[in-house]
């Protein structure tokens, strides 16, 4: 079984994810902000981390550089789910190394469908 | 050196009012919040019910069972409202409280026994980061 971060400061967004990938199979370990994914990341690895952008402490451009520099996360698939749909939001995103971003809100058949595709 | 900006010159009272106007603005917004985030809490939890006693339920006796599911699983989309809706309201809420700080600096200046405005307040809020204006599901790209 497939295990996932899912990222966000908003309890209805990590009841909703966690209820969609639930249900489809997957493992879900939820972190209520960037700081908390983080130290949840030193202790366990994760195949995919799906993060919110704006939050408390640390947002998930933060959080997916500071995971980038830890060999344990270097090729693990990240997804920033958020309302930020800029172009230049999405660019921050890339070049932060993140593998892809997801315009909330999401339909949670396409985030499985995206989700299949990302881990390998 | 004189300021070149036209300016305009409101009464002490007219200024107050608009003070007032602002804060009573924040105040619904706030409870406006609240409200959202009681509702959202019990629609949560009956959502969650809802699964749980679908979970158990067998779809050879009850051969709508799979539909029920996933319109209950489609619903996700919709439920995220409450998401969006706390971060247009926080965004607000940063653009009316630095309108009154700026009001009441321009206007009346500070008392000296006055703490600065947080300089976050003060700052011109950042891009709105909600820009949704429907429940449709939103983009996907990949890198």
């Amino acid at each position: 079984m497939h295990s996932i971060l899912a990222v966000d400061d908003s309890a209805s967004m990590r009841k909703m994810v966690s209820f969609t990938l639930s249900g489809a199979g997957y493992r879900v370990t939820e972190a209520v902000d960037g700081q908390d994914a983080l130290e949840k990341a030193q202790n366990q690895t994760f195949d995919l981390v799906l993060t919110d952008q704006n939050m408390p402490r640390l947002d998930g451009l933060g959080l997916t550089r500071k995971l980038r520099e830890s060999a344990a996360f270097a090729t693990t698939p990240i997804l920033i789910l958020t309302t930020e749909s800029s172009d230049q939001m999405k660019q921050a995103g890339r070049a932060a190394g993140a593998t892809g971003w997801l315009v909330k809100p999401f339909d949670p058949n396409r985030l499985i469908e995206i989700i299949q595709k990302v881990i390998k | 050196m004189p300021n070149s900006q036209p300016s305009v010159s409101l009464p002490v009272t007219a200024v107050a009012d608009l003070q007032d106007s602002l804060l009573i603005v924040m105040n619904d917004l706030q409870r406006l919040g609240g409200l959202l985030d009681h509702a959202t809490e019990n629609l949560m939890d009956r959502f969650s019910s809802a699964n749980v006693a679908l979970a158990h339920m067998g779809s050879d006796i009850h051969p709508e069972l799979p539909t029920v599911r996933q319109s209950l699983q489609l619903a996700v989309t919709e439920l995220q409202f409450h998401d969006m809706a706390s971060q247009l309201l926080v965004h607000t809420d940063k653009i009316l409280k630095a309108c009154a700080y700026k009001l009441a600096e321009e206007a009346m200046g500070m008392d000296e026994d006055e703490l600065p405005a947080p300089s976050a307040d003060l700052q011109p809020p950042r891009p709105n980061p909600v820009t949704q204006s429907e429940m449709d599901a939103g983009s996907i790209e990949l890198f």
